[in-house]
């Protein structure tokens, strides 16, 4: 894993990273990044917000919306 | 027809509103409702009523959705390609940064996910996802299966799961970015949240 990523690689860990352990380079490629773009660390703050919503998105299905 | 089959019957559109979401097929949809509600006509005694009718349902739901999905695991898998690298291009340009950055979504998520206007939308969000990446979300993050399962079941390698699950997360990001967060940052300063 090269050090200097750019945005669209640097988001594509990010997401993969919700499905999937990262490597250690891995990791560590997208932390040099996320220190020096602060795009991308924007994006790390979006994904853990859908993250969050995704429990009470199961409930608001699951228990039922009338439409 | 007894009050419980009436009961259950009563909730047929909306477990087929989930089936649909899930499935997205028409066909498979109606089989697994079916396959459903005579369970639940089989063993009316299995609901305890510790929980609602519908909550109950919708667990059986949930394995027939999976039984239905192993069924068709060939079919449900088309790589939708055309669209990996549309995405990508309206994101990033040539040298691979990002076209607009992305948005500050604000540092107080309780709020905005008790907020059952923004869930709607993010459910409206989730059911505009094409086939395929609609169909593994649902299975990660509805039916809360992990990703050897998932690939197991659809018979796609994990590379390709990540790749399904990668653009559906991003269209969730873009959709919610158009139909809550711009209308909240565009919005004049005065104006209070709906």
């Amino acid at each position: 894993m090269k050090t200097m990523l750019k945005c669209r690689e640097a988001t594509a860990l990010v997401l993969q990273g919700e499905d999937r352990r990262l490597s250690v380079s891995e990791r560590l490629a997208l932390r040099f990044h996320l220190l020096i773009c602060r795009a991308c660390s924007r994006f790390v703050g979006q994904v853990g917000l859908m993250r969050s919503a995704m429990g009470p998105w199961r409930a608001y299905r699951d228990l039922g919306q009338d439409e | 027809m007894s009050d419980f089959a009436q009961a259950v019957e009563t909730l047929r559109p909306e477990l087929l509103r989930y089936a649909r979401g899930q499935l997205r097929n028409e066909a498979w949809a109606e089989d697994a409702v079916s396959d459903t509600l005579l369970a639940a006509l089989e063993r009316p005694q299995a609901f305890q009523g510790g929980s609602t009718l519908k909550t109950w349902l919708v667990g059986i739901l949930k394995h027939k959705l999976i039984d239905q999905l192993r069924r068709h695991a060939r079919e449900a898998t088309v790589l939708d390609r055309d669209d990996a690298e549309d995405l990508d291009a309206q994101l990033f340009d040539a040298s691979g940064h990002w076209r607009e950055s992305p948005a500050d979504w604000g540092d107080q998520p309780e709020a905005l996910l008790g907020q059952q206007q923004f869930l709607a939308v993010l459910d409206a969000c989730v059911d505009k996802l094409p086939a395929t990446q609609g169909r593994v979300f649902m299975m990660r993050e509805w039916l809360e299966l992990d990703t050897d399962e998932i690939c197991k079941e659809l018979a796609i390698s994990p590379t390709n799961l990540w790749v399904l699950l990668h653009r559906a997360r991003l269209r969730l990001q873009g959709c919610l970015q158009t139909h809550w967060f711009q209308r909240a940052t565009s919005a004049p300063p005065t104006a209070t949240r709906p």
